[in-house]
This record gives structure tokens, C-alpha cells and sequence, in this order.
């Protein structure tokens, strides 16, 4: 299983340290609504859950990401 | 078509089969072929209603268009948001309620000589037509908020029509789905597990635990109240609360694994409602896609919580008045309605003037007290009639004694349908990621076993789901 700032920046293609707990949706031109589809499967890939759609919608920033996989029993 | 029925799974296999082979060489063609089977599903039930579908979704396209090019002019978008609503109110009223103000209105209609013709104005009601006309209204009112951008005329079509959710949700919204339609999905190892997971629980909720329930208990309860003793009244309703779950929430279940094995991620509709321990707990937990429509596109347009104490209750009964009102034109749903409405109400003042220093309920007391409120709901809700409901308790209060109808294996079906809801949240992903590592030809030949186990336990015949004809 990959660190989630690796998994985020292979899928949004950027710097693992510039994943920081505030980096937020939209914030960066590469993190757009196409590539939050891509980091969605990766997180999906990575740690084997399937994400409510919901949750997909919510998935604002590195912070809320992390929070939202406490819910599926998920620390990272 | 049913979903646990094998000819839904002769129709599924072929679909899933394309999607994955031919739908992999282009997204086109991949929501094209999903677009064609959700209309040979729905038109199983009646072709006719398959034109009233497209015609919905081509109507959705027109205003969004016309909406986003209205506000890109930095102009209002309100004359084609109210077309596009009122359209949509317009095809739910006409097919929904049509026939209830009719009925109304009918000894007005025979004593001004019109008695004969009341029978052909009488209206067949599509399947699933409040699931896509919310769909549409939520879709347009997003795109004039700005809150999402409208999509194509295929994306649009096949928001609105994909199979999965069509008949009895859970309500999709463009931001849920249109994003994931911009590229051919990959399925991971995590996304097919729980999938089976959701399918098999979700089959077994509905044809062992609602239909058994339905068959050997609520449905002679209900039927008759007078005959039947006051346990066994108990009973139903206890059983009634335990089978809407167990089959509402089994169709939701389903519909999640189904689309999540073509792809595509559904939100959660049921979170344990039974474990609440306040009115506004349960409907963040019950039918959590409606519930959460009818706070943003109803209670917020009313107001939301922006007046003073009063007029939150009045909007919360407005709110709640109508979400029975969807159900159907029939008194039952709307007091259904304001015993919910008038609930919240109270907890909203009780939140308000609760004398500072006075401790809180223990939660199991209140989770006890709130079950038994949304129990009394449904009391109404199952009735045929408002006498229908009276009559229950009536007999409820009585008490005959007696029993005839809670056998042990009845009453240990409803304990078991309560007792799930006390289950810890993560169960799901936990159990999902465990069988995620099994090889795939385990994971095939388990699922098969599953239905196998499944259908051996269930009674004869698959009854419709109760929310089909919402």
C-alpha cells in the first residue's frame, strides 16, 4: 500500500512534497475534475474499497481526503 | 424486470460482458450501449414510457442549454429554470396526481353529467417517473446555481436513464455521475468486491428477510387489524418498520453494486436509519439521496434556516408535508408527513427552550423513543386507508390476546433486522477489502454460491419492491 501523497501525486502528476494537508480541489490547474476521477480510482486501487459518490463530491482537499477514508477504515 | 430475477440476470450478463469488451475500446460507444440497454429495461415494463423518458431528458437538455447560455450573458436565469420545473412538475402531476384530484373531484364531474368519461381520463403511472422528474428539476436548478455544468445530450440521456437507478433510485445527481462519464472507468479489485458484497446482502435482505416478513406477517396484519390480537399487531408494525428497510434498502444496495460493476459509483442511500437518536438522525440516515434532495432543492428554497425559530418549523412541515405528498395522493402519506414534519418541529423548539442544566436523554432510550415515532409513521404509511390506519390502533390499543401470526422464525427475522443496524459502519470496506484478496475465481464461484444459499431460503416468487411505485 503507497503513502496517500504518493498516490496523489502520481495521479494528479506533481510533486509528492508539495502534497500538503491544504491542498484543495481546484486550487491547482492539475488537480481538475478529470484528474479527481483518476486520483478516485487510484485511492480505490490503492487501499481495495470502492467510494461512496458522495464522498466522491466531498473529497475537497488532501485533509478532507484523509478524513474520508477514516470512514472506510482507512489511516493515511 | 426485477432485479432479483433470472431474467434481470439474462439481461445484465450480456450487458456487463459489452461494456467491458467493446465499451473498453471507446467511452462513446460504452455509454451508448448503457443508454440502449436502459431503455430495453424500462421497456420491459412499457414500451410507451420509454418516449416519455427520452422526452424528458431531451426536455432537461433544452433548458439546461438554455439556462447556462442565460447566465453566461451574466442574464437571470429564472424564466428557463421556471419552464424547465414546471415542465417537470407538469409530467409528475399529470401521471402521479392526475388521478387522485380526479377522484376528488369525481362526484363534482357526475353530478355536471360528466360521470360517463370518468374512466377514460384515468392515468397509468410510469415506473420510476418521480425518481427521473426529481433527477431533472435537481439537474437544472444545479446548473443555475452554478453548481455544476450542463452536459451533453448523451451524458444528459443516460443521467437520467441509467438502469441501475431508474425505477427506485437512489436519486443520482449530475455531480454524482456526469464526471464519471468524461472516460472509460477502470474496475478495481476493491470496487467488484464490495459490489458482490452489496448485491448478495442486498438479494438476501429482500427476497429471505422483506418477502418472508411481508407475506407471513405485515400483509395479514394489515389486512384486517380486527382480527388480529394486539402481540400480533405489535408484530406487523415492528415487521412492517423491519421489511421497508430490508427491501428499500435492498433495492439501494443493489442498484450501488450493480452500477459499481459497470463502473460507475452510486451514493449510499441507508446508514443504519433504525439507530437514530433524533428525528433529523433518522433522515440523514433513511433514504439519505431524497432526504438530501428535499433539504437542498426544497427546504433551502423555502428559506432553510435563515428566519427565526417559527418559520424553520413552518418549513420543515412544508418540507415534510410534500415528501409525503411525493409518496402518493393519498391521505396516509400526507399525515405520514406531518407526524415527521411536526417532529422535527418539536425537536427544533425542544433544541431551542430546553431548560439549561437538564441532562440528555441516554442515547439507547432515545433511539428506542425515535424508532417507535417513525414505527407509528408507518403504521399510516402501510395502510391502505386512513380508517385502514385508524382501526390498527385502535386494535393496537386494545390489546387482544393472542397470537396466530409471530411465529418464532418471524419474530427472529425482526430482531435480525434491527439488530444489523448496530453493526460497526466500517463492516463493509473491512469485509470488502478481505474478499478483494481472494483470487477471482473464488470470488466467482462464492457469489454463485451466495444466490444459490440465497434462493434456496427464500419463499415462492419475487414481490415487487415497495418503492416501484413512488
Amino acid at each position: 500500500m503507497k503513502p496517500l501523497a504518493d498516490v496523489f501525486a502520481e495521479s494528479l502528476m506533481i510533486d509528492a512534497a508539495s502534497v500538503t494537508d491544504d491542498l484543495a480541489y481546484q486550487s491547482i490547474k492539475e488537480w481538475d475534475s478529470v484528474a479527481h476521477m483518476v486520483l478516485v480510482t487510484a485511492l480505490e486501487d490503492n487501499y481495495e474499497i470502492m467510494l461512496d459518490a458522495d464522498d466522491i463530491v466531498a473529497m475537497s482537499s488532501v485533509a478532507k481526503v484523509r478524513e474520508i477514508l477514516a470512514k472506510y477504515d482507512v489511516t493515511a | 424486470m426485477l432485479f432479483p430475477t433470472l431474467d434481470f440476470g439474462l439481461f445484465f450478463l450480456p450487458v456487463l460482458l459489452l461494456v467491458w469488451t467493446v465499451g473498453q475500446a471507446s467511452n462513446e460507444w460504452r455509454k451508448i450501449i448503457l443508454l440502449l440497454a436502459s431503455w430495453i429495461f424500462y421497456g420491459a415494463w412499457d414500451w410507451r414510457f420509454v418516449l416519455l423518458l427520452i422526452a424528458s431528458a431531451a426536455l432537461n437538455w433544452g433548458c439546461a442549454q438554455a439556462i447556462q447560455r442565460r447566465l453566461d450573458d451574466g442574464r437571470s436565469a429564472q424564466p428557463w429554470l421556471g419552464l424547465g420545473v414546471a415542465a417537470n412538475l407538469a409530467i409528475l402531476g399529470f401521471f402521479k396526481y392526475f388521478g387522485f384530484f380526479i377522484d376528488q373531484l369525481a362526484p363534482l364531474l357526475v353530478k355536471a353529467g360528466w360521470g360517463r368519461d370518468l374512466p377514460l381520463i384515468e392515468v397509468i403511472l410510469p415506473v420510476g417517473i418521480s425518481f427521473f422528474t426529481f433527477q431533472g428539476m435537481s439537474y437544472l436548478i444545479d446548473i443555475a446555481r452554478r453548481q455544476t455544468a450542463p452536459a451533453t445530450f448523451l451524458d444528459t440521456t443516460l443521467l437520467m436513464s441509467f438502469f441501475p437507478h431508474l425505477v427506485a433510485g437512489p436519486i443520482v445527481r449530475a455531480s454524482h455521475l456526469v464526471p464519471q462519464f468524461a472516460r472509460v472507468p477502470k474496475l478495481t479489485r476493491g470496487m467488484v468486491a464490495t459490489a458482490l458484497i452489496l448485491i448478495c446482502w442486498g438479494l438476501f435482505k429482500k427476497t429471505v428477510i422483506a418477502s418472508e416478513l411481508a407475506t407471513g406477517l405485515v400483509d395479514k396484519a394489515f389486512f384486517d387489524p380486527t382480527a388480529q390480537s394486539g402481540l400480533d399487531l405489535l408484530a406487523g408494525a415492528y415487521g412492517y418498520a423491519v421489511q421497508i428497510y430490508c427491501d428499500f434498502s435492498a433495492y439501494s444496495d443493489m442498484a450501488v453494486g450493480l452500477a459499481a460493476l459497470l463502473g460507475y459509483r452510486f451514493p449510499r442511500n441507508f446508514l443504519s436509519p433504525y439507530r437514530s437518536g433524533s428525528l433529523q438522525e433518522f433522515w440523514r440516515r433513511w433514504h439519505i439521496s431524497l432526504s438530501s434532495w428535499l433539504r437542498d432543492y426544497l427546504y433551502i428554497s423555502l428559506g432553510g434556516n435563515r428566519g427565526g425559530v417559527w418559520f424553520i418549523c413552518r418549513n420543515l412541515m412544508i418540507t415534510m408535508l410534500l415528501g409525503g405528498f411525493w409518496h402518493g395522493a393519498k391521505w396516509t402519506f400526507l399525515i405520514w408527513g406531518a407526524l415527521h414534519g411536526g417532529v422535527l418541529a418539536i425537536e427544533r423548539l425542544w433544541r431551542e427552550w430546553r431548560p439549561a442544566g437538564l441532562p440528555a436523554l441516554p442515547r439507547p432510550l432515545a433511539i428506542l423513543i425515535i424508532f417507535h415515532i417513525v414505527v407509528a409513521g408507518w403504521i399510516f404509511f402501510r395502510a391502505d386507508t386512513l380508517d385502514g390506519a385508524l382501526a390498527f390502533f385502535t386494535q393496537l390499543w386494545a390489546f387482544r390476546p393472542g397470537v396466530a401470526l409471530a411465529s418464532p422464525l418471524l419474530c427472529g427475522l425482526i430482531a435480525f433486522g434491527l439488530a444489523i443496524h448496530f453493526t460497526p459502519p466500517a463492516l463493509l470496506p473491512a469485509l470488502g477489502r478481505r474478499v478483494a484478496a481472494w483470487p477471482a475465481p473464488l470470488l466467482g464461484l462464492a457469489t454463485g454460491l451466495a444466490i444459490l444459499i440465497v434462493d434456496a431460503m427464500r419463499f415462492e416468487g419475487v414481490a415487487a419492491f415497495i418503492y416501484y411505485q413512488f
